[in-house]
Formats: C-alpha cells, sequence, structure tokens
C-alpha cells in the first residue's frame, strides 16, 4: 500500500480513535451527573422510607406504652376513690389488668401505697398482680413481708411523688427475675384529696416493641435497636438474648465498644422531629453504614434503624451498571454504524480514487452515490482535462518559444530593478562575446555598459531609465553596438519587455538579444547595391539625356551644313546666310551644353574653386536684368525687381552666382506666358543671410517635381521653344549655392507659376 | 507627290525649319509645334503621313501616337517619329505606341524621304 494509502488509513484510525475516546469520555460523565444527581436521589428515598418505617415502629411502641399508661393512670385514679377499702381494690384492680382487649404483654401491675398509710401498722401494703407462665393473673403478697426489701425508695417509686396526676414515669428496661422477661415498669402517681397516696405500675413485656423493631429492621434490610435512656440498648441489634453469638458479630460489636458514644451524643443533638440521621464506619473494610435515631420524649428511649450503605447504593449500582450497559451497547452499535458510514462512503470512495490515481488511469470513476465524491471526480477529471490541455500548450509554447529563440539566436536577459542587478543567459554571453571567465564574480549590468560603444552607451542606458520610470512603458526596443574583445563592432538588437505592479512600478524587466551584426552588414550591402544600382540608372539616364541634348543641336549643324554643301551652288547668298546661322546656334548651344558639363563635372568631382570676394547681390542682378531686356521685350514680359535693403553685401563668388541667378531668370523667361511679369526680391534676414526669390506666372509645377527639377536633365513643363535650355542649369545652379553654404528651393505659387528660392549664408 | 499632306510636329523651331527645307517643295507640308495643335489639325484634314518628335512639351510624341492609333478615323494615317532619343528601349517604345517608324536624330535626307515614301505609296 502506498503511502497516500497509509494516510487514508490513518486518518481513518484517527477518526475511529476520536470517536471511541468521544463516545467513552461521554460515556464516564454521563455516569458520574447520574451517579451525583441519582445517588442522592435514592439516598433520600430511602432515608424517607427508614423514617416512615421507623414511625411504624414509633406508633406500635407509642401503642403498647400508652396502653399500659393507661391502665397505671387508671389504677390510680379507682385507688384515689377508694383509698382505704381494700377489699374493693382487690376485686377491681386486677380486672383492669386482666381486662378483656388487655394485650398478653401486660405482665402485671399494683398499688404501691406510702408506709403506714393504708394501716398505721404495716410499713408496705402493696396490691400487686403479676402474670405466671401460663399468662394467669396471680395476686404477689411477697412484697410485703417483712422480710422483702421496703419498695419505697426504688428508682420506678420515688420520682413519682413530684408527678402530678394523670403523669407517668417509666423505669429503665430490665429483665424480670420471676419471668425472665424483657420488660419495662411504668409508674403513676396516686392522689387523695391532694395528699400522695402512693404509686400504681404496670409491668410491659417488651418482647412486642423488639419484634416490631426487628420487622421493621428486615424491612430495611438492616439492624434495628432500641435504646434505654441511660444509652443501654433495649433492644439490641438482631437481639437475641439466647444467642450470644448475635452480641459477638463485628456489627454488634463494633457499635457497642466504638458508637455508643457517638449515638449518645447524636441521641441528644436530636433535633425537633426527634429523627436524625447519620454514617459510622463499622468496619474499615465494610461500607460506610447509614444511621437513623428517633427520640422518644415520654419513655426517653431512643429507636434506631442501622442500614448498610451498600443496601442503598447496591440497588442504585446495579441500576446505573445496566445503564452503562445500556450505554455501551447503544454506543457500540452507534460507532459500528458511524464506521461503517465512513468507511463506506468516505473510505472506499477515497480508496478507490486512489488506487486510479495511482493507476495510469486518465480519469477516475467513481464509488457509491455520494454527490459529493461524485462532484469532486468530475471537477477532478475537468481539472486533469485542463492540466493537460495547459501542459500541452505550455509544452507547444515552450517548444515554439525555444525553436523562436533558436532560430533567432536570441539571448535573453533578467533585470530585477528591487536589487539591481542584471542576469543572462549562454547565449546572450556569447551575443556579448564574453568568456565564462570573463563575467565571473563582476556585476554584469556594469560588465554590459563597459561593452557597449561609447557613442551608444548613453542612449542605450538613459532610454533603460526612462523606461523604467515611465509606467506607461511596458516594451521598447533599442539597437547598438558593443565592442567584442577583438575590437570588432558587433550590433546588438535589444526587446526589453517591463512587468510593473498595480501602481505601475517596474517589478521586473525581460529582454531578448540578437545579434544583428549579419543583417547589418547584409543591410549595408543591400544599401551599398542599391546605390551602385541608382547611381548606374542615373549614369544611363544621365547619358540618354545628354545623347538627346547633343544630338538635338548636332542635328541641326548637320542638317543645315548639308543643305549648304548640297545647296552651294543653287542657293542664294542669303540662305547659306541662314544656314550658316542656323549651325552658328546649334554650335553655341553645343557650347553652352558642354560648359555646363564641365562645371556639373567639377563640382561633382569636388573640384570647384570659389572665388569668394565682398559682393553686391543687387548689382548683379540688376546687370543681368538689363542683359535680358530686349529678350523680355520679345515676350512682352514685365520684369519687376524690389530689395528690401540696398546693402546686399556678401562674401560669395560673384561669378557662380550670377550663373545661378541667370539660370532662374532665364527660366522665369522661358516659362512666363507674354503679357505676364516676372517678380525678384532680395532681403537680408534677421540671421543677416541674403534671400533671393524669382516668381513667374507660367504653368504650375506639380508638387512631386518641386525636388526632382535640381536633378540634371529633368525640366518641368518643356517650354514651348527652348533654344538655350540643356537641363542642366538647375542642377548647376543648386551645386554652387551648395558650395557656398546656402540653400535653394522651389514653391509652387497658389495660383499659378512657381517661385524659386535661395539663400546665401550670413558674412 | 505634291497631292500628299504630311503634318510635322516638333516644340524645336530649328527641327521644323530642317523638315521645310527637305519636304517643303515635295509634299504639302503643315508644321505644328505641339500635340494639341496637331490633333485639332487632324480633325480639320486628314493628312497622308505624320512626322512627329517624341519629347515635347504638353503632350508628347508618345501620347499623340497612341491617340490617333487607337480612334478608328486616324488609325490608318502613318507615323514617322523623329527623336533625339535614339536608345533600343526609346525606339521599341515608340512602335509599342503604333509609330509606323521610328528615326534617329540626325538623321540623312534619303533615311527620311524613303521612309516617307515607304509610307505614302
Amino acid at each position: 500500500m502506498t503511502q497516500s494509502s497509509n494516510e487514508t488509513r490513518s486518518s481513518l484510525r484517527i477518526i475511529n480513535i476520536t470517536i471511541i475516546i468521544s463516545c467513552i469520555s461521554a460515556f464516564i460523565i454521563s455516569n458520574y451527573l447520574i451517579g451525583t444527581v441519582v445517588t442522592p436521589l435514592l439516598s433520600k428515598s430511602s432515608d424517607t422510607s427508614a423514617i416512615k418505617t421507623t414511625n411504624e415502629v414509633i406508633s406500635n411502641i407509642r401503642q403498647e406504652l400508652n396502653i399500659a399508661k393507661t391502665l397505671a393512670v387508671s389504677m390510680a385514679s379507682i385507688t384515689s376513690v377508694f383509698p382505704k377499702e381494700e377489699s374493693v381494690l382487690r376485686h377491681l384492680l386486677p380486672n383492669i389488668i386482666s381486662a378483656k382487649g388487655i394485650q398478653k404483654n401486660i405482665l402485671g401491675g399494683g398499688i404501691w401505697p406510702e408506709p403506714f398509710i393504708t394501716n398505721s401498722n404495716k410499713e408496705k401494703n402493696s396490691l400487686f398482680w403479676g402474670k405466671n407462665k401460663q399468662g394467669e393473673l396471680i395476686f404477689f403478697d411477697d412484697y410485703n413481708k417483712e422480710s422483702s426489701p421496703a419498695y419505697h425508695h426504688e428508682a420506678w417509686y420515688s420520682p413519682v411523688k413530684k408527678l402530678e396526676t394523670n403523669q407517668v414515669i417509666w423505669s429503665k428496661s430490665y429483665i424480670d427475675p420471676y419471668t425472665k422477661q424483657h420488660m419495662t415498669t411504668v409508674s403513676a402517681p396516686i392522689w387523695v384529696d391532694n395528699s400522695y397516696y402512693g404509686v400504681s405500675t404496670i409491668d410491659l413485656n417488651l418482647d412486642n416493641i423488639i419484634k416490631s423493631i426487628e420487622k421493621s429492621a428486615r424491612q430495611l434490610d438492616g439492624y434495628g435497636f432500641l435504646i434505654d435512656s441511660d444509652g443501654r440498648f433495649i433492644a439490641p441489634p438482631n437481639v437475641n438474648p439466647q444467642q450470644n453469638n448475635t452480641r459477638n458479630s463485628a456489627l454488634y460489636l463494633s457499635i457497642l465498644k466504638q458508637n455508643t458514644t457517638t449515638f449518645i451524643l447524636n441521641k441528644n443533638s436530636l433535633t425537633d422531629n426527634n429523627i436524625s440521621f447519620f454514617d459510622v464506619n463499622t468496619q474499615p473494610t465494610e461500607e460506610s453504614s447509614r444511621v437513623l435515631l428517633l427520640h422518644m420524649p415520654d419513655t426517653n428511649w431512643t429507636v434506631g434503624f442501622i442500614t448498610q450503605k451498600k443496601v442503598f447504593t447496591t440497588p442504585v449500582n446495579h441500576f446505573l451498571q445496566k445503564v452503562a450497559i445500556y450505554q455501551a451497547a447503544t454506543l457500540v452499535i452507534f460507532l459500528g454504524i458511524i464506521l461503517f458510514t465512513i468507511k463506506k462512503l468516505i473510505h472506499q470512495p477515497f480508496c478507490h480514487l486512489i488506487s486510479q490515481l495511482k493507476g495510469e488511469n486518465k480519469h477516475l470513476n467513481h464509488l457509491g452515490k455520494g454527490q459529493e465524491v461524485e462532484l469532486l471526480t468530475r471537477l477532478f477529471n475537468q481539472r486533469h482535462d485542463q492540466l493537460q490541455q495547459s501542459k500541452k500548450e505550455l509544452r507547444e509554447s515552450a517548444d515554439i518559444l525555444q525553436r523562436a529563440l533558436d532560430s533567432a539566436h536570441a539571448g535573453t536577459l533578467h533585470f530585477n530593478p528591487a536589487s539591481h542587478t542584471l542576469e543572462w543567459d549562454d547565449r546572450s554571453r556569447i551575443i556579448f562575446g564574453l568568456t565564462i571567465s570573463d563575467q565571473e564574480n563582476t556585476d554584469k549590468f556594469t560588465l554590459l555598459e563597459k561593452i557597449i560603444h561609447p557613442d551608444d552607451r548613453s542612449k542605450v542606458t538613459t532610454k533603460f531609465k526612462e523606461a523604467l520610470d515611465d509606467k506607461s512603458v511596458t516594451n521598447y526596443q533599442v539597437e547598438y553596438r558593443i565592442i567584442l574583445p577583438n575590437k570588432e563592432l558587433r550590433w546588438v538588437q535589444g526587446s526589453v519587455r517591463i512587468s510593473r505592479d498595480k501602481e505601475g512600478n517596474a517589478i521586473s524587466s525581460n529582454g531578448l538579444h540578437f545579434d544583428l551584426t549579419e543583417r547589418k552588414l547584409s543591410e549595408a550591402s543591400i544599401i551599398e547595391k542599391e546605390m551602385a544600382e541608382e547611381s548606374n540608372r542615373l549614369k544611363s539616364e544621365f547619358l540618354a539625356n545628354m545623347s538627346h541634348e547633343l544630338r538635338t543641336p548636332m542635328h541641326g549643324i548637320l542638317s543645315f551644313a548639308n543643305f549648304g554643301i548640297k545647296k552651294s551652288e543653287t542657293a542664294s547668298r542669303e540662305k547659306l546666310f541662314q544656314y550658316f546661322t542656323y549651325i552658328q546656334t546649334s554650335g553655341e548651344r553645343l557650347l553652352i551644353l558642354l560648359n555646363d558639363l564641365l562645371d556639373l563635372s567639377k563640382v561633382e568631382a569636388g573640384k570647384l574653386v570659389l572665388n569668394k570676394q565682398k559682393s553686391d547681390l543687387n548689382a548683379i542682378i540688376q546687370s543681368f536684368c538689363n542683359e535680358q531686356q530686349q529678350r523680355l521685350a520679345d515676350s512682352s514680359i514685365t520684369l519687376k525687381f524690389n530689395t528690401a535693403s540696398n546693402d546686399m553685401v556678401g562674401n560669395f563668388d560673384p561669378t557662380r552666382i550670377g550663373q545661378v541667378i541667370c539660370n532662374l531668370l532665364s527660366n522665369a523667361i522661358k516659362f512666363s506666358p507674354a503679357n505676364k511679369s516676372i517678380c525678384i526680391a532680395t532681403h537680408t534676414n534677421d540671421l543677416g543671410q541674403l534671400t533671393f526669390s524669382i516668381n513667374n506666372q507660367g504653368s504650375p509645377i506639380p508638387p512631386s517635381e518641386l525636388e526632382s527639377i535640381f536633378d540634371p536633365f529633368i525640366q518641368s513643363n518643356k517650354p514651348p521653344s527652348d533654344i538655350t535650355g540643356t537641363g542642366l542649369g538647375l542642377a548647376i545652379s543648386r551645386e554652387f549655392i551648395g558650395a557656398h553654404g546656402g540653400k535653394i528651393w522651389a514653391e509652387a505659387n497658389e495660383t499659378i507659376g512657381a517661385t524659386f528660392h535661395f539663400i546665401l549664408p550670413a558674412n | 507627290m505634291d497631292n500628299y499632306y504630311i503634318i510635322a510636329v516638333d516644340d524645336e523651331e530649328l527641327n521644323l525649319i530642317i523638315l521645310e527645307e527637305l519636304l517643303a517643295d515635295k509634299y504639302k507640308l503643315n508644321c505644328l509645334k505641339n500635340g494639341l495643335d496637331c490633333l485639332s489639325s487632324v480633325n480639320e484634314k486628314q493628312p497622308d503621313l505624320i512626322l512627329m518628335d517624341v519629347n515635347m512639351p504638353g503632350m508628347g510624341g508618345l501620347e499623340l501616337c497612341s491617340i490617333l492609333k487607337k480612334h478608328s478615323g486616324t488609325s490608318n494615317i502613318p507615323i514617322i517619329m523623329l527623336s533625339a532619343l535614339a536608345s533600343t528601349i526609346e525606339i521599341e517604345e515608340g512602335l509599342k505606341v503604333g509609330a509606323d517608324a521610328y528615326i534617329a536624330k540626325p538623321f540623312e535626307e534619303k533615311q527620311l524621304l524613303n521612309t516617307i515614301n515607304t509610307y505614302l505609296t
């Protein structure tokens, strides 16, 4: 079994142990609580039962005592009526003692007059009847014999003198010397005309009382006893005078020897209801006993019952034991059901799932019908599918990324802004041209700064710091050069991505770096090639244009020369002159073209030498204007020259600038329709530069041609009649102005025509 | 031969003078300086042959030739291009737009007259 299975089992074990401990604890606590609650209740109930039994005993005793007392008082009353009439008394008194309904336990009775009160000669004159063993009432005169001891000082006689009529005293219990019966005597005073006459007595057999106590003791499953006024036992526990072994029983001896004092003390402390309960330990080995004492005030007796507490506790314990057994049985069943349920609904389904997880099952099947397990299984299967899909996508993504990185030969860099540390992978190290030992124990950020080309260093570091600080920037790209150890240059392109927290602070920066050198070289090669191709194209175009511009005047020269030769004999002199004139014109045009070509080639070859001198721009413009007056007049074109400053003196080559002005003016005249005007304006601007502009009202120049018209042989809107134009004028002008450090450009007018400007730098 | 009517179009006046010297006594020659004038003139009276320059301001020879050759009424008019643009590419461009012949300047009188005669007879 695997570890996970063991864990599941141990979990089940823990659950089992927890449930068992909880149940045992609950069992103990409930039993304790039941014990604390039930035991006092049962004890109280047993006490109540004991009191009830005792009251019955007391009731029996009182009934016995009352009969004896009544008889004694009755005899005293009869005697007080017939004090002197002995014969009457001898007749009446036995009838009272043996009257029907009188219990057998009245053993005897009689009257005992004071000495010499009935007969001055007779000290003792008692009238006493007692029952013999057969229960017959017999008159006893033994007490009156002279040899017999006087009775007037007996304990049952003397105290009676202090009593009033109807009051009695009870003697201590004693064993009758004649009948050997356990008995007591009640004595009542006899008063005759308020003078004390004597005592009437009734002897009461205590057997009934003792039997009643024993019966009740049996009912209580304990011991009963009756204690005399001086603390002696009238009825000892299980008293049986014939059975000495009872007297020697452990309980009996214990009570006699050890607890007599306790009984007396407790007897004296009896409460108003004359009932007292207390516990005694009869034997160290035995459970304590419950003692009930009940005091009888009239006889000053104490009735007691001793019940061993186990008599009360045993049923309770039996009850509790049964409760415990039922509880235990219930708990066992309960636990069994819980464990079965746990095993069936939780343990088995989980073990089933675990065993499937151990196997190669892609999806789990669940056991049982528990919704939770079914849900868990379904969710697990969903998660499994999602995980598999994610893994697949991740794998594909990683593959793609790795392929991309491999194919791009890209190195990765990671910068931690918190620690300001830079890390890179091995491919980056190779791109940077470093060995492993180069980067050991070195701060890589500093190392990278060190190998970056000095011209690019500031750009790279500044851009990086700005990007980190600018919360809106998440990525940027940068190209820079690094210097390899062999002093070669290597181009690197960095693509940097910055991760930010919610506040926009940079938390990390990751970069991809590529070696751009080959691409740069390739680009340079392509540019070079394109430039060469462009150069060839321009050269071809130039040659084609050159061919055209050369052929046109050449065509005129050759044609008119041929005409002259052919018609030299026939043609008029004027015609021949015209032919020569055309040849001259074409030749001049050819010469101008050649001069322009020379100028252009000089400038392009860098061989142009400027003869700069202090010159007046306005004066040059004016001289050209004057030269072109005839041509202007022929074309009906008005020329306006405005200058904002009379002093337009600068340091420039007057010949070259004159060529430029001549070109621009010539073009303006060529492109201006008749009856239109040309405006020339000059001024010195705030920077002290000399500015020139010339405006014509010819056809507009398309915006796309405003730049290209300064290229050789490019003409916009070739003029209708161009004899002198070579197509090189503007190209040469641009070169001349450029050689002076100035600038020339063209603007299309809003409505019609174009304006050409040039600026010459200040002195 | 005087019956043939030829239109010559060239922006260079000197070239037109040369053509006049060569052809005026042989054909009825109408010299024009741009393509638009040529189109209006053709519309007025259809020539038997047109001589045209290629490099002209406004409507150039290639465009003019293309228009005339596409138009059914003028497509049969022989067109001879006369140009100082003399490279093979330029000649091919001219023939492509419908020119019947392309003569590079400078040309000889005989070359021009032979070519004209080819298309007039």
